[in-house]
């Protein structure tokens, strides 16, 4: 039996289904909390924009998925409140501090040079600027080129773009 | 294609940023070469665990939301009742106002009065 696709959980859970809701939630609870925890990096925002977003989908207006998937609606509903919040609380700043300190925690099986690589990338991606950022914690969120358009409200072209700039950045800082 | 012009194309790879003639390129070559696949793998586990997401929200927001789209299905049945009851009322203000009198002509209200399903 092939498992129920996001869209069929969230018909459910929208009709009260606790069932399909814990499912749902499952599945996107550390992505979409992970990416609005690196944008807002505090950790009590994050959980209300996490929630906020949750209730927006699910007592909102029905999300149409003719155009975008569940997650992307899910994410974009999220990106938008980490936007507000971020413009309204006049801390752009904070989006640019989008990752931790990067712990130093060679394990024996990892390599000096691999572990110096994951700190270098860390660290580059920590500066990277807030376009940039908020497409790295997308694409490595899972979504697709087309889902993560529909999250940031640009064409597909300008993703792409983007996405070309930060493989560029990402590669000057690499050995 | 050496490894060394291989190198710089392994990150638009890994990122899923190549041009396609790269792609093939990768592909082609990652196939045959261990030295370079084993590059490639470490730079996907670097990536992946520069990108982990270990942090969930705490329990509470989950027990929130839980609750929340519990309410629902115990909300529907009044939330329908009270649907339908609107739509009598909007239903038969609008047979109210549609209404023409009797011996008076039609007014530009009727001419112009939209579907009703606009109104409801
Ligand atoms: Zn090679």
């Amino acid at each position: 039996m092939t498992p129920p696709t996001d869209e069929q959980l969230y018909e459910r859970a929208r009709r009260g289904d606790v069932a399909a809701f814990d499912q749902l939630y499952a599945r996107w609870e550390r992505r979409l909390f992970g990416f609005v925890l690196r944008l807002l990096h505090d950790r009590s925002s994050a959980e209300e924009v996490f929630h906020d977003a949750f209730i927006e989908v699910l007592e909102g207006p029905r999300l149409s998925f003719a155009q975008a998937s569940f997650s992307a609606w899910l994410f974009r509903v999220a990106r938008n409140a980490c936007a507000n919040r971020l413009r309204s609380n006049a801390r752009k700043s904070a989006a640019l501090q989008l990752w931790p300190a990067a712990e130093p925690s060679p394990t024996p099986e990892q390599s000096l040079t691999e572990s110096e690589r994951a700190s270098r990338l860390a660290e580059s991606v920590r500066r990277l600027p807030h376009a940039l950022a908020e497409l790295f914690h997308l694409r490595a969120s899972g979504l697709s080129y087309e889902e993560i358009s529909t999250v940031l409200g640009v064409p597909l072209g300008t993703v792409k773009s983007r996405l070309h700039t930060l493989v560029h950045q990402l590669k000057g800082d690499l050995p | 294609m050496t490894c060394a012009e291989l190198e710089p194309l392994l990150m638009p790879y890994e990122l899923g940023a190549s041009t396609p003639a790269e792609r093939d390129a990768c592909e082609t070559h990652l196939a045959a070469c261990p030295a370079c696949l084993a590059a490639f793998l470490s730079l996907k586990r670097v990536r992946e665990d520069a990108a982990a997401f270990d942090e969930r929200p705490s329990p509470v927001v989950r027990d929130r939301l839980r609750a929340r789209v519990a309410a629902r299905s115990r909300r529907r049945p009044v939330l329908w009742a009270a649907a339908a009851a609107a739509l009598i009322a909007a239903a038969l203000a609008l047979k109210v106002l549609l209404q023409p009198p009797p011996p008076a002509p039609p007014s530009s209200l009727i001419d112009s009065a939209p579907p009703s399903e606009d109104l409801l």
